[in-house]
């Protein structure tokens, strides 16, 4: 079980099944996680479960509705909005692997993480861990439907080479490209996709 | 839940009839009280006069006074002040039920307080008070009602803006509870303990008043019909006839007599000030004074509300303006249903729902001695209503 | 060949095998840039207990999908991704034609190998191929010890190192002993560098000593030294370099050649002129049907001395007779012809036709020497002969003279194998015959009647093949091409002259291109049954270094003739 004192805690699990999970956190927790970053979710039986977050939603109610057609809204209740009421804002994560007895697997966990277990942002040190297994957790990633796939690519391999260029492997990022390639390369309009998204990192 | 809907059918032929015969009545009332009104706009002498009369001679008495500002004004949206601070608070209850396992009451009250111009998120406050078992009962035994317990809350509403008043807020500060000021105007409570809360009421109105903090009372669809009455008053005084407010042929909302004049978003009405007279109304109380709004930003569908604040506002220059503009500017802000933004948001804080009502339950049950929590017993009544 | 102690071979793998089979080629994916590996290149792949050896015949540039191969990757992505995506979409198709496969035997880290290298056979040869290399067999560009193990390695002496393979410079051998077993052929186009790789095969030729070679040097390009055309530099000539073994002969009295001189002079007796050798000048001589008839009246009423006796005939000689009448002179065609009773006019038209012959030089009555005698004794004697025909290099000297010579050569090779193999006493000679500008002796038309044909098609019974050098394969006969054992091309431009090369062999559409894309004057393709399987390569200079390394190795004493005929297989009834 991963050192859960340095990691930050960022919401807490709302539902899930085997291949993905929902958190919630509310608006003012908000700054820390971001689209595509490495979390985990500590099960109690010492897996830890692994996941990117793909999608981020800020749920409305009726008042936030109502707001949203109002001619001028003073800054302050905008403010009231966002970290007064209790709206939570749901944190959707694919996962992507699980470690148990401190040995990293890139496929899905035995079971998925329980209702209230708390999420947590993995530092570099567990993102670089985790990714330096070989690069057969990106399967996971390809097969989403209906969702920015080479979008997510990008925010996490732009996570993941920062910091393994950190540590001193910077053909990490050149490898993970080639395995890409590979995966795709029998899906032209695909690949390209993800290429034209990659070459915004370079 | 099964409804005879083939008697619905059969019957809503003939309720359609009664309602449109009920509307014309209304319009004929609303005719006979538009005329009076005029009239009585034109002779503002003898109308203060029947009113001063009444007031000397009549013992229950709920109408409006005109102050010095024709009752035919209507005045346009001033300017709202740059800065000031908005204090919204509400509250709601648990009323005992002798159904419940436990008998117990609870006053639930959310303020919020923003400094409008400063840019940062309001504060919000909560505070949730589990009334004493003394407070719940009467001397004879029998759990309290309902309308003590808002009496209750009421009283919890204003403590906590008091509290909340600070002297680190922007000027003016202004208070906005929802409901008439006057917290006595539907009270049935008996005894002293009425005239306790009263003294504790009086005394934070005084208090609030020294601060110059403004307290409003914000009445959204009112149905009162204070204008109406005073008509009756004028009518019974040109007629020769004993003074009398309560004639039923006159009896109609104030909105809909105001309706014509406050064609304008925006514009409010004169200020009249709310006379009371009750023989359980006490002593010492803060007049209230009040104008009506049209809250609305569509000129073809006004909408009128009432807005009440001690009658010293009024006569401070200045304030009732700031007043007018303060409200109509929060009304705007939820557009299309125009209503004290903040005063939402009070509700929203205070408001008890019926699972969390259980939840208090539970807590205060599990504290119990196991032997006491035995008796402790749920009506089957109360059980089975939670299974649909 | 040489047994290769293991199969190593520590070129890293350039692909895998992804399909193909024995009648199309294999297809080899390949995993190193495509310009590591060139047309022609010799690979081996290694499947089981097999090594198998074949020869890349095209290169074809592949997409995982076209429309990766169809746009700039490296404009329309990042550079780097453009060339990461270049690396794992795009790629290069090899042909290969599988040549040959030899049993490598188990692994040689398992005791079964020791066993198995006990119970090899001493020569075990690599095999034509008849099964193919599995799916992702790894191919490796032959190494050294690969090519070696297929074309032999240099001795020497009969395995004659003629090149090296285009990419990796490693040499390849003829074995001379197999290319003298059956008539040979050495082409390519006017400037192909021909003559230079003539010289050079010639030189390993005489070298090697296996048999003698009568040069037919109608240029003066192979005894005499000369001057590079394209270089301006001298060339030396094998006379110079083989003083002793090579006798450089002059057609006709008088013929030197600058400083060197002739070791002896051809002028030819009339007597030794045949009807035969008439009769092969035909179209030259512009001669009519009834020559034939008329030739054997000659021999007829005259025996061996017929042209002398023909030629001192005077044509429309008249004398009177003692009536006073005229009749035709005694010593006339006409007196002549009346009496033989052949047709006057064929008789004066063929007389006047052969007096173009009576004014070659060369052509004597009573020659100072035996020259010819002396020819054919000096190859008996395992000497090798170059006859420069000197100034006489007209078409008709040089098929009199080959055609005179070479029938001369004919019978006695004849007589001697018959001697041979009536008394087992003395094994002829074997002898490579070597035409220059062969077309001439060996087109269509030509080819009944000169003795050419013959001895590419029949003569290796007798101990005597051809070496044929020509710049136009496809004037060549066809059924004489597809007699020739080994051949050996420089670059071909003619579509005719690349299908006449490649006529008669295995995979002809494969080392089509290949032909047609040799570097001139530095790459040549050897084919053909001589040499275990089709290969190009970088041919051997024929320069100082070449004649300094020759005779570096020359070696004291070659076998005895006998011994070589017997290792040569010459001798044998059977004709293939």
């Amino acid at each position: 079980m991963s050192d859960s004192s340095r990691s930050i805690p960022i919401g807490k699990l709302l539902r899930a099944d085997n291949s993905q999970f929902v958190a919630g956190c509310r608006v003012r927790e908000l700054e820390t996680p971001a689209f595509g970053s490495l979390v985990r979710a500590s099960l109690e039986d010492q897996t830890d479960v692994y996941g990117l977050i793909t999608n981020i939603s800020i749920n409305d109610d009726g008042l936030v509705r109502q707001l949203v057609s109002g001619v001028s809204i003073p800054g302050e209740y905008t403010a009231d909005n966002r970290y007064n009421r209790n709206l939570p804002v749901e944190i959707h994560v694919l996962t992507i692997g699980f470690s148990r007895d401190g040995q990293i697997h890139h496929q899905l966990p035995p079971r998925p993480p329980l209702s209230l277990d708390q999420l947590f942002l993995c530092d570099s040190e567990e993102v670089a861990r985790f990714t330096s297994h070989g690069y057969s957790y990106l399967r996971h990633i390809l097969r989403l439907v209906d969702q920015p796939v080479e979008e997510l690519l990008v925010a996490h391999l732009s996570q993941a080479r920062r910091v393994q260029d950190s540590v001193g492997r910077p053909d990490w990022y050149e490898a993970a490209c080639q395995r890409l390639i590979v995966l795709l390369r029998d899906d032209y309009p695909r690949l390209t996709q993800v290429l034209d998204a990659l070459s915004e990192l370079e | 839940m099964p409804l005879n809907y083939a008697q619905l059918e059969h019957s809503r032929g003939q309720f359609a009839a009664q309602y449109a015969a009920w509307q014309a009545e209304l319009n004929n009332r609303a005719s006979i009280l538009k005329g009076l009104f005029s009239e009585a706009a034109a002779k503002p002498d003898l109308l203060r006069q029947a009113i001063e009369e009444a007031e000397q001679q009549l013992t229950n008495l709920y109408l409006a006074k005109p102050t010095d500002e024709p009752i035919l004004t209507h005045k346009g949206l001033p300017c709202t002040p740059a800065s000031y601070t908005l204090i919204a608070a509400d509250g709601s209850q648990i009323v005992p039920s002798r159904h419940r396992a436990l008998q117990f009451g609870v006053v639930n009250v959310g303020l919020i307080k923003a400094h409008i111009g400063s840019g940062e998120a309001p504060e919000i406050r909560v505070e949730t008070e589990l009334l004493a078992l003394d407070q719940i009962q009467t001397a004879e035994g029998t759990l309290i009602g309902e309308d003590e317990v808002a009496l209750l809350r009421d009283l919890a509403e204003r403590k906590l803006i008091r509290q909340a008043v600070s002297p680190d807020d922007l000027e003016p500060v202004i208070t906005l509870t929802d409901g008439p000021l006057d917290v006595f105007y539907r009270s049935t409570i008996q005894g002293d303990r009425g005239q306790e809360v009263q003294r504790e009421v009086f005394e934070i109105d005084q208090d609030l008043r020294r601060r110059g903090v403004v307290t409003a009372g914000y009445i959204d669809k009112p149905g009162s019909a204070m204008l109406s009455r005073m008509l009756a008053i004028f009518q019974c005084k040109r007629q020769g006839l004993p003074l009398e407010s309560n004639n039923h042929e006159l009896n109609l909302s104030d909105r809909f007599i105001l309706q014509e004049i406050l064609r304008l978003p925006g514009e409010r009405s004169a200020i009249f000030e709310a006379i009371t007279r009750s023989a359980r109304k006490p002593a010492s109380s803060l007049p209230v004074a009040f104008f009506y709004l049209n809250v609305s930003n569509d000129e073809n569908e006004p909408c009128l509300v009432r807005l009440e604040f001690p009658l010293w506002v009024s006569e401070v220059p200045g304030l009732v303006d700031m007043l007018h503009a303060v409200i109509y500017k929060e009304a705007q802000v939820l557009d299309s249903h125009p209503y004290p933004y903040l005063l939402h948001r009070s509700h929203e804080l205070a408001v008890v729902k019926r699972v969390e009502a259980d939840e208090i339950e539970v807590m205060l049950q599990s504290q119990l001695d196991p032997e006491i929590r035995l008796h402790q017993q749920r009506s089957n009544k109360d059980y089975l209503k939670g299974l649909s | 060949m040489e047994q290769r102690a293991d199969f190593s071979n520590d070129n890293p793998p350039i692909g895998f095998v992804t399909g193909g089979g024995l009648e199309a080629n294999l297809q080899v994916k390949l995993t190193v840039p495509a310009q590591t590996v060139q047309e022609g290149a010799f690979v081996v792949m290694d499947s089981g207990t097999w090594r198998f050896y074949g020869l890349v015949t095209d290169l074809q540039l592949a997409a995982v999908d076209p429309n990766y191969a169809s746009q700039l990757n490296s404009e329309r992505f990042s550079p780097r991704l453009g060339q990461y995506l270049n690396q794992n979409t795009l790629y290069t198709n090899l042909a290969v034609m599988p040549a040959l496969m030899l049993d490598r035997g188990p692994d040689p880290t398992t005791p079964e190998y020791a066993t198995w290298l006990q119970n090899r056979p001493e020569n075990a040869k690599p095999i034509t191929v008849k099964t193919v290399p599995d799916h992702h067999a790894p191919v490796k560009l032959a190494d050294a010890a690969d090519i070696a193990q297929i074309f032999g390695t240099e001795d020497g002496k009969t395995i004659f190192r003629v090149g090296e393979t285009r990419e990796q410079g490693h040499a390849v051998c003829l074995n001379l002993e197999k290319f003298v077993q059956r008539s040979s052929g050495i082409f390519g186009t006017t400037g192909s560098g021909k003559s230079f790789l003539a010289r050079m095969i010639l030189a390993g030729l005489i070298h090697a000593n296996n048999a003698s070679t009568l040069i037919f040097d109608m240029h003066n390009e192979y005894g005499p030294p000369s001057t590079s055309s394209d270089t301006g530099k001298p060339v030396s000539g094998l006379k110079e370099q083989f003083t002793a073994r090579v006798r450089l002969v002059g057609l006709g009295a008088g013929t030197d050649f600058g400083a060197l001189h002739a070791d002896f002079n051809l002028e030819i007796a009339y007597k030794d002129l045949t009807p035969e050798d008439v009769l092969q000048l035909g179209q030259s001589l512009n001669l009519k049907e009834t020559t034939a008839t008329t030739l054997d009246a000659l021999q007829n009423s005259f025996g061996e001395d017929w042209f002398t006796a023909f030629m001192q005939m005077r044509g429309k000689a008249t004398e009177e007779d003692e009536d006073g009448k005229r009749r035709p002179a005694a010593d006339s065609v006409e007196a002549w012809a009346n009496e033989a009773g052949v047709h006057v006019g064929a008789a004066e038209g063929l007389r006047s036709k052969l007096s173009r012959l009576m004014n070659r030089p060369y052509l004597v009555d009573s020659p100072a020497s035996n020259g010819l005698a002396e020819i054919i004794n000096n190859l008996q004697e395992g000497r090798h002969v170059v006859l420069s025909f000197g100034r006489y290099d007209s078409e008709l000297d040089y098929l009199l003279v080959t055609n005179l010579i070479t029938r001369k050569i004919r019978d006695t090779w004849e007589a001697a194998t018959s001697q041979f193999h009536k008394d087992k006493k003395k094994e002829p000679r074997p002898l490579v015959v070597v035409v220059e500008e062969a077309h001439k002796l060996l087109n269509r038309e030509m080819a009944s009647q000169t003795i050419f044909s013959t001895i590419a098609r029949e003569m290796r019974k007798y101990y005597v093949t051809l070496l044929i050098i020509d710049q136009r394969p496809s004037q060549i006969y066809d059924e004489v091409m597809s007699q020739l054992g080994t051949r050996i091309s420089g670059a071909l431009g003619d579509e005719d002259d690349i299908n006449a090369v490649l006529s008669g062999l295995a995979g002809r559409n494969a080392l089509r291109g290949m032909l047609a894309k040799l570097q001139p004057k530095e790459e040549v393709l050897m084919l053909g049954w001589g040499v275990p399987m089709p290969i190009p390569i970088r041919s051997r200079r024929y320069d100082e270094k070449f004649w300094q390394e020759i005779h570096k190795d020359e070696v004291a004493k070659p076998a005895t003739t006998a011994e070589y005929n017997k290792r040569l297989g010459f001798g044998d009834d059977d004709t293939d």
